[in-house]
């Protein structure tokens, strides 16, 4: 089991109101599963990656990722169990504007310490499998919607994670890339048997995952394979 | 790649907001070089100035004592007299090492280059160059006689007045023409800019017969000193200055301009941190959702607050580069103003920057970066990941 999920609430507090983001929510998911993450809009599927990838806290619940208890994660060991465990593709890609599609990709892993040149190599491996070998040296400005959400996919796998997320992978891409990245994914699992969970509202992406979920007002309305 | 150049990069981002920031550093750095440059400069050119007057000791008419050391170091019009006898009495202490009489005037040339000024006359004895053994000369010799009419150069006064040996100098309103039989080497003092004359011709061309200025004596231990001058106080008409009191005064009367420039400086230095940190903190606040990015693929806080703090130093450190070369630049400047300032400004150069003022600086400046930065990567590394990221949406 890699995530295993009991009973988790989300609660986010304004002046005004209490917003309950995630009621009850109980999952258990197994290594090299592949699952879309379906709902409209506010339906609580980014609220539910967002704790999966220790950006957020659970207000109720019991959260186990790589069978370890969150609660008992020290604040200040986030950072590195997100770097040896997770990776994020986030909608918008969120790239360093100043640095390259390969500086990107080298990030994470000049995080994790490691020597330039090995960086280097593994980020340019990376970049070549995800098609985009000619574009290693350009920045993120330079890159169109497809070409950016592969560099973001090679930064989030270049730490070599055991759980990728994935929270709106093709929002921002047009039918044909939106495709080819989904294809991307699915491969990605194959090969690899890495565990990919993937935020979409896209039903046609969303139904060629091995397992899905629905996620209706914070609560999980359907989980079927 | 390395944090340093991703710093280096973000930098580049705003170019004319870090070259403000940079301009602020290195104004403020300039003024602090410039400031503790004529700190050491000043003081080594008055150590010089004294010390190149030859004796510890100086004799003058009664009076104020600091400006009649101050008149014998600057020269100038305006000079008190006593007898020369005094000088025959005094010449008898046991305790004397050397001793030597002069006579200094000033004449008004009103054919001097750039509009006219004072031309600066000394009447000395032979003991001079004995008190004064750096004194050598260029070309030339001694007078031929102690009324000789004739004279002896410093050297930039030979230059302005681009004379030879050999050559005849006129005195304006004394109708005296005098022959120029020495050229001194430069001294890097007042003695540069002023034309010798045996004693007693001055005395008689001046027509102050039996007068004198003052008595440079050095004595044989300088622990006499305090003893020498108190059995000289039954002499009512003089007074005695320790050359050691006139470095002390002089340094003390400019200590209160130093104060006031130092203000100065640290109201700079105050203003380019609060610039620094204003800059950085907007490029943090710009770039939240790229550190909430950085925090979401695995930077630690700590790698956060480094990425910060280099971007301040960087901004410090280049601009106390430019600063410091922008205070060498207009070192010569600067002492133009100072020395238009000063009631008092020695020869030679009153700013005195060097590599040990310069490195210090830039550590200075690297510390300036340290402290600015403080703040601004508090803010950033403390960042909560997910607030970070949704602040863009």
């Amino acid at each position: 089991m890699v995530i295993e999920i009991a009973n988790v609430d989300k609660i986010y507090h304004s002046e005004a109101e209490k917003i309950h983001a995630l009621k009850d929510i109980s999952l258990k998911i197994e290594e090299g599963e592949f699952i879309s993450i379906m709902g409209h809009s506010g339906a609580g599927k980014t609220t539910l990656l967002n704790l999966l990838g220790c950006l957020d806290g659970i207000s109720n619940g019991k959260l186990k990722i790589m069978k370890k208890d969150l609660d008992l994660v020290k604040k200040k060991d986030f950072p590195k169990f997100r770097r040896d465990n997770i990776g994020i593709i986030f909608q918008d890609f969120l790239f360093v504007p100043t640095l390259t599609a390969l500086e990107n990709v080298m990030l994470p892993l000049h995080f994790k310490r490691k020597k330039d040149a090995n960086a280097e190599k593994k980020a340019k491996n990376l970049l070549t499998k995800v098609g985009l070998e000619k574009r290693i040296n350009h920045f993120p400005r330079e890159l169109s919607g497809g070409e950016m959400q592969r560099v973001a996919i090679a930064r989030a796998l270049v730490n070599e994670p055991k759980i990728l997320l994935a929270d709106e992978p093709t929002g921002n891409l047009d039918t044909k890339n939106a495709q080819n990245i989904f294809d991307l994914l699915k491969e990605i699992n194959a090969k690899e048997k890495m565990t990919i969970l993937v935020a979409t509202h896209n039903k046609k992406l969303g139904k060629q995952a091995k397992r899905h979920i629905h996620i209706e007002d914070g609560s999980i309305k359907e989980d079927s394979v | 790649m390395r944090l340093l150049k991703i710093a280096y990069k973000n930098l580049k981002r705003k170019k004319i907001r870090s070259l403000l920031t940079i301009g602020g550093v290195s104004v403020a750095v300039a003024v602090l070089v410039s400031l503790l440059g004529f700190n050491s400069g000043y003081q080594l050119a008055l150590n010089n100035d004294v010390d190149k007057m030859g004796y510890q000791v100086l004799v003058t008419a009664k009076g104020c004592p600091y400006e009649a050391a101050t008149l014998m170091l600057k020269g100038g019009g305006g000079m008190r007299y006593m007898e020369e006898n005094v000088y025959n009495r005094i010449v008898q202490d046991e305790r004397i090492d050397q001793i030597t009489p002069q006579l200094m005037t000033t004449v008004y040339n009103a054919g001097k280059e750039g509009g006219g000024g004072f031309t600066m006359y000394m009447g000395i004895l032979d003991s001079y160059l004995v008190l004064k053994p750096w004194s050598k000369f260029e070309s030339g010799s001694w007078f031929s006689s102690e009324d000789a009419d004739e004279v002896i150069i410093g050297y930039e006064a030979a230059e302005l007045e681009q004379r030879e040996v050999g050559d005849m100098i006129f005195i304006p309103g004394k109708e005296q023409i005098l022959k120029v039989v020495g050229i001194f080497e430069r001294t890097g003092t007042q003695d540069d800019g002023v034309i010798f004359m045996p004693l007693k011709s001055t005395q008689r061309i001046f027509e102050l017969p039996n007068q004198i200025t003052g008595i440079g004596i050095k004595l044989k231990k300088l622990s006499d000193l305090m003893q020498f001058e108190e059995d000289l106080y039954d002499e009512a008409s003089i007074q005695v200055i320790s050359m050691a009191q006139v470095k002390g005064t002089i340094m003390g009367l400019i200590s209160s301009a130093q104060i006031l420039v130092t203000s100065v400086a640290i109201i700079a230095i105050f203003v380019a941190i609060v610039g620094v940190i204003n800059t950085i903190l907007m490029s943090v606040f710009e770039r939240t959702q790229e550190i909430g990015v950085m925090k979401a693929i695995g930077a630690s806080n700590l790698d956060i607050f480094q990425l910060i703090w280099y971007e301040t130093i960087f901004i410090c450190l280049i601009g106390g580069v430019l600063g410091s070369v922008m205070a060498v630049l207009a070192g010569n400047l600067v002492e133009y103003f100072v020395k238009a300032l000063l009631p008092y400004a020695p020869a030679g150069k009153l700013i005195y920057i060097d590599a040990k003022l310069i490195l210090s600086t830039q550590i200075g400046a690297v510390v300036l970066g340290l402290i600015s930065g403080v703040y601004p990567a508090f803010r950033a590394a403390n960042m909560r990941p997910i607030e970070a990221i949704r602040s863009g949406e």
